[in-house]
Formats: C-alpha cells, sequence, structure tokens
C-alpha cells in the first residue's frame, strides 16, 4: 500500500462531505474525498423513459439491500422496524431525496433544558445560524420569510414552488382549524439558479432524476465550488479502515479502489462522512489493541442512539382529481402546529406533518404514500378510486435517542469486497408510538376538514430510514459523547465526524440543512485549531 | 423455473392478482408473466412465489387459486408481498397499461421529462391567515 500525503482525507462525497470539503480547500487546505461511489450521469436518468417507475422500484430503489448496485454495501435490518435508505454516488443520498430542506428549530437543540429529556446539543441555533444561511445560498432554497413557526432568517434565495390541488384545499382546512402552516422550504429551483441549473418544470419524480438540475443534490451544488477549489475526489474507493500510529493518532484511511486493490491514502485530519450507518461501520471496523472496541469509542457509544425519523402516513383520498403527480412528489406544505412540547397531549415533544403529492400508477399500486393496494377482484376498482385522487400528510416525529437503538457490524453478512456489513437494531418506544397516533389523529382530522372523502391511515412506514443520525454523539463529556462540539473526537484528535452521526437530538425536522451547517462549522473550527492537529498555517 | 409449466403457472397466479375488468386488461394478456421473467430485479420475487405454488396451480378452478394465494400470502407475507410488487411493477410500467390509465384519469402515459407539467406559481396569498399569528417557535433558552 502507498499513497500521498494531504492536509485532510474525507470519506464520503454527500451533503456533508462536499460541503466540508469546499470549506477546506477553499481555505488552502490539501484536501482528498474518497467515494465508494461514483457520479451519476444525468443523461440517462430513469424520469426520461417510460419505465421509469420501474426503475424506482429496482435499480433506483433507495434500499440498498432492494437495489443491490454493485457499489452498494448491504445492511443487516433483521432487527430493525425502520428500513435503511441510502444511496452511494458522488452526491450521497441527496441523489435520491425529497429536497425538503426545513432548519431545525432553537428548541430542537435543547430539549433537555427545556423539556428533560435526552440532553442539549453543546451548541445552539444561533452558533449555526449563519452556517444556515450560507448553506441556503450555495444549494439554492425556495421559500418565503414570515413563518410564525420558526425564527426570522435573511430572505430564501427563491421564490416557493409551485403548490397544487391537494395543498389548496388542505391548507384552507389548516386555517378552518387555526393550525400553523407554512410553505416548505425546499432545495429546489423555482426559478434557474446556480451554474447549469434550470426551474423546476413541475415533473413528480425527483428520486429518479432531475436533468432539468433543479432539485439541488451534492453532486451539482457543492461538488463544482469544491472541484474549483482544488479538491481531489477518488470515486469507487471503498474505505475498510481508519489507520493509526503508535500514540493512537489517525494516520489516513485503508481502502480498495475500483480494481480491489487495498490502498493507503495518509493525512494529517481525517473527516468522516459516510452517514450515521456507514460511519459508525468504519469505526467499528478500525479495531487495534489500543482500541478494540473500534476507534473513538472509550466512551462505548459509537453506534448508539441511532434516530431515525418515525413516520406516519396519512393519505386523504377526494372525489375530484388532485394531479397530485405534477410537482415536486415530496414537498408543498408543512404544519408545525404540534412540535414543540405540550403534555397534555400525552407525549413529550412532538411532530411535524409534511403534506406531499402523490405517485404515477406504480407507486399508487405498491403504496409509495397509501398502503399497497389489494390483489384481486378488488383491485382495479381500488386503483381508480385513488389514482390521481390523493394527498398525504406524514407524521414526521422526533425520534428521541435511546443507546440500546444501534448500529454494530454485522455477524453474517459482508458487502462484495469481504467487509463486515452495517447492522440495525432499532424499535420505537411508547412515546414515539403516542406522537405517530396523535399526529394520525390529526392529520385525519385536516383531511376530513378539507373534503375527502376517505382517510387512509398508516402506523409506520417501513421504508423512511433516510435520516440516520445519532450514531457518534456531539458533547463536551467524553464519558458521554463520541465527539466534542467541533465535531472532532475526544479520543483521536485528528479524526472528525461531520455527518449525522454526530447529533444529538434529531428533532422531527429533515436533517440535511443541519448536517450541512454541522458540516461547515466544524470545517471552520478546524481551520481556526489547525495547527494543534498539524496541519500547516 | 423458467420452462412453460412454471411460465404458466406463474402466469395463472398474476392472473388472480390482477384479473381485469371492464377497463384493465387481465395480466396474462398484456404478457406480465414474460415481462418478469425478463427483468432481473422482478423475476427473482416472481419465481420464488411461483416456486411456493403447487405445480397443479393453473388446473385449480378460480375460487383455489383465490385459496391458494391467499394461503401463501398468510404463511410468507414477506415473499408475498415482493411479489405482489413486482407484479403490480411490471403490470403498471406496460404501454398497454399505461395507455388505459391514460384515457380513464387524464395522467400522460409518457416519460415525466423533458416535458414536465404546467402549475401556476405559487400564491404568496395563500399565507394570509398563518402569516398573521404570532411568533410560536420556542427560543433558545439561555439567550431568551
Amino acid at each position: 500500500m502507498s499513497g500521498p500525503q494531504d492536509d485532510v482525507v474525507i470519506v464520503g462525497a454527500g451533503a456533508s462531505g462536499a460541503a466540508a470539503a469546499w470549506r477546506l480547500a477553499q481555505a488552502g487546505l490539501k484536501v482528498t474525498c474518497l467515494e465508494q461511489g461514483d457520479w451519476v450521469s444525468y443523461a440517462d436518468v430513469p424520469s426520461l423513459r417510460t419505465d421509469w417507475e420501474l426503475a424506482r422500484q429496482t435499480t433506483h430503489h433507495a434500499s440498498p439491500n432492494i437495489r443491490r448496485a454493485p457499489v452498494d454495501y448491504p445492511v443487516d435490518d433483521t432487527e430493525a422496524a425502520i428500513k435503511p435508505l441510502l444511496y452511494n454516488a458522488v452526491g450521497g443520498s441527496t441523489i435520491l431525496w425529497g429536497a425538503h430542506f426545513p432548519r431545525f428549530r432553537p428548541s430542537d437543540f435543547k430539549v433537555k433544558t427545556l423539556d428533560g429529556v435526552a440532553d442539549d446539543w453543546p451548541i445552539a441555533y444561533e452558533d449555526l445560524a449563519a452556517y444556515y444561511e450560507e448553506n441556503d445560498r450555495i444549494v439554492g432554497v425556495a421559500g418565503l420569510n414570515g413563518d410564525p413557526g420558526n425564527p426570522p432568517r435573511e430572505p430564501r434565495p427563491m421564490a416557493p414552488i409551485s403548490a397544487f390541488r391537494g395543498a389548496d384545499r388542505v391548507a384552507a382546512a389548516f386555517d378552518r382549524l387555526g393550525w400553523h402552516w407554512w410553505v416548505s422550504d425546499v432545495a429546489i429551483n423555482s426559478r434557474p439558479y446556480g451554474e447549469g441549473r434550470g426551474a423546476c418544470n413541475n415533473c413528480g419524480p425527483c428520486d429518479v432524476g432531475c436533468p432539468v438540475k433543479a432539485r439541488a443534490s451534492a453532486d451539482i451544488t457543492y461538488w463544482p465550488l469544491a472541484l474549483a477549489a482544488g479538491v481531489r475526489l477518488v470515486t469507487n474507493a471503498r474505505v475498510f479502515e481508519i489507520e493509526t500510529d503508535r500514540l493512537g493518532r489517525a494516520t489516513g484511511v485503508a481502502y480498495y479502489d475500483a480494481a480491489g486493490q487495498a490502498r493507503r491514502h495518509r493525512a494529517a485530519v481525517v473527516i468522516l462522512a459516510a452517514n450515521g450507518l456507514g460511519t459508525a461501520r468504519l469505526l467499528h471496523l478500525s479495531r487495534s489493541a489500543r482500541a478494540p472496541n473500534g476507534i473513538a469509542n472509550s466512551s462505548g457509544l459509537v453506534g448508539r442512539n441511532l434516530m431515525h425519523h418515525p413516520t406516519g402516513m396519512v393519505t386523504g383520498v377526494f372525489d375530484e382529481p388532485i394531479e397530485g403527480y405534477k410537482g415536486p412528489y415530496a414537498t408543498s406544505i408543512k404544519s408545525q402546529q404540534f412540535y414543540e412540547t405540550d403534555l397534555s397531549r400525552g407525549f413529550v415533544r412532538g411532530y411535524q406533518m409534511q403534506l406531499v403529492r402523490s405517485n404515477g400508477p406504480v407507486g399508487t399500486a405498491v403504496g409509495g404514500y397509501q398502503p399497497r393496494l389489494p390483489w384481486g377482484a378488488g383491485h382495479h376498482a381500488a386503483f381508480r378510486r385513488v389514482f390521481n385522487h390523493t394527498a398525504s400528510l406524514t407524521v414526521t416525529t422526533e425520534d428521541l435517542p435511546r443507546p440500546e437503538n444501534r448500529v454494530v457490524l454485522s455477524d453474517t453478512l459482508k458487502d462484495a469486497w469481504g467487509i463486515p456489513a452495517p447492522k440495525m437494531i432499532y424499535s420505537l418506544d411508547q412515546n414515539t408510538k403516542d406522537m405517530i397516533q396523535h399526529g394520525i389523529g390529526s392529520a385525519t382530522r385536516a383531511f376530513r376538514e378539507a373534503g375527502a372523502s376517505d382517510v387512509i391511515a398508516e402506523d409506520l412506514v417501513a421504508y423512511a430510514g433516510f435520516h440516520l443520525l445519532g450514531t457518534a454523539k456531539m458533547g463536551d463529556d467524553p464519558s458521554t459523547s463520541v465527539v466534542d462540539r467541533f465535531c472532532r473526537s475526544h479520543d483521536v484528535p485528528n479524526l472528525m465526524v461531520v455527518d449525522g452521526s454526530v447529533f444529538v437530538t434529531a428533532a422531527a425536522l429533515n436533517p440535511t440543512p443541519t448536517i450541512q451547517a454541522v458540516a461547515l462549522y466544524a470545517a471552520d473550527a478546524l481551520l481556526r485549531d489547525r495547527r494543534s492537529v498539524g496541519v500547516a498555517a | 423455473m423458467t420452462g412453460p409449466l412454471p411460465q404458466r403457472l406463474l402466469s395463472a397466479a398474476l392472473d388472480v392478482l390482477l384479473p381485469g375488468d371492464a377497463t384493465f386488461p387481465v395480466a396474462s394478456t398484456v404478457g406480465l408473466a414474460t415481462r418478469l421473467l425478463d427483468h432481473p430485479g422482478l423475476a427473482e420475487p416472481a419465481l420464488a412465489a411461483a416456486a411456493r405454488l403447487d405445480d397443479g396451480f393453473a388446473d385449480l378452478d378460480a375460487a383455489a387459486r383465490i385459496e391458494a394465494m391467499a394461503a401463501l400470502e398468510r404463511a410468507e407475507p414477506t415473499l408475498f408481498g415482493r411479489f405482489v410488487v413486482a407484479a403490480y411493477s411490471g403490470y403498471y410500467s406496460t404501454p398497454a397499461v399505461l395507455e388505459v390509465v391514460e384515457r380513464t384519469s387524464g395522467y400522460a402515459a409518457r416519460p415525466p421529462q423533458p416535458e414536465g407539467y404546467d402549475l401556476p406559481p405559487f400564491d404568496p396569498a395563500m399565507l394570509a391567515v398563518p402569516a398573521s399569528r404570532p411568533p410560536s417557535y420556542r427560543p433558545t433558552p439561555e439567550r431568551s
């Protein structure tokens, strides 16, 4: 094995890795990023083909266990109530995402102080506010100021994306109920914005390729900037170990290249950005005599406190056509009426309801939002009843951290290169179940108020594990956290984690803006303290 | 299991799932069994489910076929669910079926891109009521 010496090597080219790479390279550091996947092509995406929905169920499924692409690693989810969804490519899981872009609320960072549960983050909303703003400008966010549910901020770069008939009805229902709602913040262009990126043409399925490049993803937002700043990006690089010296300091990483050859990449600082699953896996894989339970794991918390966003789904069926297949499928408006803690509801913390549109024929039949349609004699009538006649409210709850929810190494599964796969062990507690049931009741009430003739509820969406959080918790106490408030390992000072693994709590909101804001914040901390970890000023 | 007998069994099973009606075609008339067997991502669950059915499944009467399928669903819900997803995916991505969907719903049986759809711009007037409300978020405690 041999390789060059860099200031920084980053593992993972997704939302957080891209942001950190750009920031550090722009400041003059020599940065290499190793990505397990490859660039995606925009020339032949499924959305350009008639069989796009077939691709969504197979080759472009969000689950690596169903997709089974050569660049993927399997995930043992046999003990997980929520199944993992992720993508391995330049851009990571933003390649497939729906592009919701909400910021966490100030209270999300201080749940121990405010509600007596879990832990406070060692940082506050205000520490990230400027990074949120900068990230919004780079990614491109459509939305509107004035939301009473969130702190004031700079104007969004773009006006909101188009609503749809379902949003008209549900928004009016929210108003009659006296509930909070606002147009969703989304990382989707409502006008041309960014280099080579056009405006959304409302095609619908953002997850099967946006040749217009209206829907943001890290490969078309941060990566062009990062490459221009000098980042060296190595694709098809499957990292399997963080290497250390005799003092326990990180010296770089070992990886298999596209040909299966083991290689080493040395750097003064190692940054992990492989999501809450991949990062925990890599920390577990990096065992030594000094760290028999995995590197950076003196607290025993690596892999623990896995959080998702448990989601119930409520679908309103309307008598008139809704045309929910028009417009970005996952985004329109949201309600945070039940977001903050109100113990009279019977649970602590809260949830958000997001109005999503609907699917094409396959998605309707297999149960993209509403449950799968029945087979047999009643199937075709059921299809006619719901197709083009639905809108759905997701009930997205906060998922408080519990150490028994965790990522470990699988005893049975390995990837194509023989590297042990991660195993997710995950269940819901009663507080979360109560939140979902309350949310189903709220969403049902909203749809009835909106005039839906039928309402269908699903208690828990199994394939909702896009948000992989908490497995390398941030904190000031090395005995109760994995990284410090600047995302540096307590045990290994030149090892950082900048993805969702560091989240102390999950909030009840899509995490990507916060993940990227934390990555930028952590990168700035490294730049400030670079001398202490061996990076020349 | 890709010979004529298994394919006949699979086709019969798919016709139970998607029997057709006055509007939609029965699965076998659009060649769904062949479509599934020709697709790498759909063949495996289809063959796995068909392998759990008795060889004489295709010769059962309609009621017995339905009962056999229901029994398989009860016994192996995960496998059966994957089979149903494969069947629906293949069926509703078949051009002949998409033509029916278009004719009966107005949904365009074409790729989403590059044409997309026209929608009016977002109307900020929609937000008049919520915009009039006081702040409802809790500020950071130590800075409030």
